[in-house]
């Protein structure tokens, strides 16, 4: 009888406990500060209450962010800590769809500053995810790329959304290892040759613009049957369709995969880490996209918010961000910040405003177009010719 | 009786109800009218909705045949053979599953990637070549389901195996029956309460999976729940979304159902009430 009540008992504490892993998982949720960190910044606080230099004492900031990038590197959080007096705080999602998921599921409120993908930006809007930037707050705006500033997809009603982070491409990368000299085409992602090595990114716009570009499609309007069929043609080659970075690093060290679409900024980090990656735009062209903070609708410190945006988009910042060889960081928006870096962080996070060209951004989508991408792009991992 | 009824209206009928209420709405989001469109949208297309469904119940049976033929051999050891330390060695199936199930997901990627240790092994004995891997193939998928769910197959068939009692075995004996006889005719109907509730636990949450899919199943890796999941994150289709979980829901007790009709014919007289 003991043994049985014992047998119970634990089986009660294992689903007890995996009930509780699932939650934790899907909450994502993550405060980058051990104890020690936030036993410091707490004594700051104090020690600094009422000082002029440091405002926001006492305020805890929340960032929405990918996990690893610039935003919890500690020169980020400690220059901003410094500056402010206020705390950091850190949640973390692993796609665009679901930093709106938890915006949509109780983050709005909780939630301060996030950086949305560009093509999400007016839908996030329209769901009233979002509040207008104050401009008068972002001094360092003055120092981001006019044609950055001039894109229609960052304004809505004539006001201004998202202050431009950081670009970047999504471009041909490839292990040197396998390849004898650099490919020049995305015509290598269909070639028989690469039978089950293909990586392919598993972003329905990504997917169709890089696919409409390989046709010589207009990207931002294309016949999607042919896009359809050109991805199922695909398919074959694709060993992986990839949603992170860390899917991407994972398989291509183990060799599961050898080429495929990948970002520049984390090929860029692979190279500096001397694993055998080459990076190129093809000849069609690659896709781009820029990250743009944004400040959450009913943020519960909007102007603790706007000093943030002001550092992440400063010269200051994205100089020490690109110079550190760790940090993932991709090209900075800010002219100036690139301007400064040295020849080798250009190199290693693919700084060259020149490619800029040879980009198609991805931008808004309506509805129906996220709904037939969408769709599309499941139908082809799905297997269905 | 009162509050308790009222506490399952609260948390099981009106969540269904409101999940078969989303699945009729137009979308995006739960704000549109009723238009049942979205239903018209799967049924047009089984050839995608239809082969997913297909693929994650396929996929939710075998990795629970897997676990029932794993874990049947360890409920029985457990109960008959190593009784003295029996909730130690409980206690060492359970606690590699207290940690989160992400991390066993990517320690069996280590484990079955190419030339890791599983796929090193295989090679040394001749059974794969260098090259190959599991990784990335549905075989990867079925190991860990199976992997991660066995615990709750090994506690319920443990208890039903638990519950029989020797002098049943000691009367089949006297009576002349064989070990193949007593195993066939009386310890095996005997478990059938056991595998029925482990088919419940089991059985559910694998049919619905999609996490273990996407990280290890490569192009096998899409399933009935990452389509689910799509529909919600991407593109916000709730309706859509609802109306394929009532689907998936629906699949799932018709199969429970079914399974449970076959273990009474197989042994019957074993499901009745007890007690």
């Amino acid at each position: 009888m003991v043994t049985r009540r014992w047998a119970y008992l634990l089986a009660l504490a294992l689903l007890g406990a995996l009930a509780l892993a699932g939650c934790a998982e899907d909450a994502g949720e993550a405060t980058d500060d051990d104890a020690t960190e936030e036993d410091a910044a707490v004594d700051e606080t104090e020690d600094d209450v009422g000082d002029a230099e440091q405002p926001f004492a006492g305020e805890t900031l929340t960032v929405l962010n990918w996990n690893d990038y610039g935003s919890d590197q500690d020169y980020a959080i400690e220059g901003f800590e410094e500056r402010t007096g206020a705390t950091v705080r850190h949640v973390y999602h692993s796609s665009g769809e679901e930093l709106r998921e938890i915006l949509r599921t109780g983050g709005i409120g909780e939630i301060d500053v996030t950086n949305p993908n560009f093509s999400f930006l007016q839908q996030m809007v329209d769901e009233g995810m979002l509040q207008p930037l104050d401009e008068s707050q972002l001094d360092n705006l003055d120092d981001v790329y006019d044609d950055f500033l001039a894109s229609e997809d960052l304004y809505a009603d004539g006001e201004l959304y998202g202050a431009p982070w950081v670009w970047g491409s999504t471009g041909l990368t490839y292990n040197t290892e396998h390849f004898d000299e650099e490919p020049t085409s995305w015509e290598v992602l269909w070639d028989p040759e690469w039978e089950g090595q293909v990586g392919f990114m598993d972003s329905p716009i990504e997917a169709i613009m890089l696919a409409a570009l390989y046709l010589g499609d207009d990207p931002h309007d294309p016949d999607l049957d042919a896009v359809r069929e050109a991805l199922v043609e695909m398919r074959p080659n694709v060993e992986l369709y990839w949603g992170s970075s860390d899917d991407w690093t994972r398989a291509f060290t183990t060799e599961a995969i050898s080429v495929g679409n990948f970002w520049a900024g984390d090929a860029g980090s692979m190279m500096a880490e001397g694993e055998p990656v080459g990076y190129t735009i093809p000849e069609e062209g690659a896709v781009g996209w820029i990250d743009a903070w944004t400040v959450v609708a009913d943020a519960p410190n909007p102007e603790l918010a706007h000093a943030w945006i002001d550092w992440m988009i400063s010269e200051d910042f994205l100089v020490e961000w690109g110079e550190d060889p760790a940090g993932n960081a991709p090209a900075p928006a800010n002219e100036r910040a690139q301007e400064q870096l040295s020849d080798e962080a250009r190199e290693r996070i693919q700084a060259f405003p020149e490619q800029v060209e040879d980009l198609a951004i991805m931008g808004a989508l309506t509805q129906e177009e996220q709904q037939a991408y969408t769709d599309l792009l499941a139908e082809v991992k799905a297997g269905v010719q | 009786m009162l509050p308790s009824g009222l506490l399952l209206v609260a948390l099981v009928v009106a969540p269904l109800g409101l999940l078969v209420y989303f699945g009729l709405l137009s979308g995006p989001g739960v704000d549109g009218r009723v238009t049942g469109e979205e239903w018209g949208r799967i049924a047009g297309q089984p050839e995608l909705y239809g082969r997913l469904l297909l693929r994650s119940l396929g996929l939710g049976l075998a990795a629970t045949a897997l676990t029932i033929v794993v874990a049947w051999p360890t409920a029985w050891a457990l109960s008959r053979h190593v009784r003295r330390v029996r909730a130690l060695y409980l206690a060492l199936v359970i606690i590699p599953h207290l940690t989160s199930s992400l991390l066993l997901i990517y320690a069996m990627y280590v484990l079955i990637a190419p030339g890791g240790p599983l796929m090193a092994a295989l090679v040394g004995v001749g059974l794969a070549g260098a090259g190959d891997s599991l990784l990335f193939t549905r075989w990867a998928v079925l190991l860990m389901l199976a992997y991660l769910f066995l615990p709750f197959m090994v506690i319920a068939l443990y208890a039903a195996v638990e519950r029989i009692d020797d002098t049943v075995l000691d009367a089949a004996r006297s009576l002349g029956a064989g070990s193949w006889q007593r195993f066939r005719h009386v310890v095996l109907p005997l478990t059938a309460p056991g595998m029925l509730a482990g088919l419940v636990i089991v059985f559910t949450p694998a049919a619905g999976a999609f996490v273990e899919a996407q990280i290890l199943g490569g192009t096998d890796g899409m399933m009935f729940g990452t389509l689910i999941s799509e529909q919600v994150s991407r593109v916000n289709n709730q309706p859509r979304a609802a109306a394929m979980s009532v689907i998936l829901l629906v699949s799932i007790l018709m199969l429970l159902g079914g399974l449970r009709w076959g273990l009474r014919r197989a042994f019957p007289g074993a499901l009745r009430a007890r007690r």
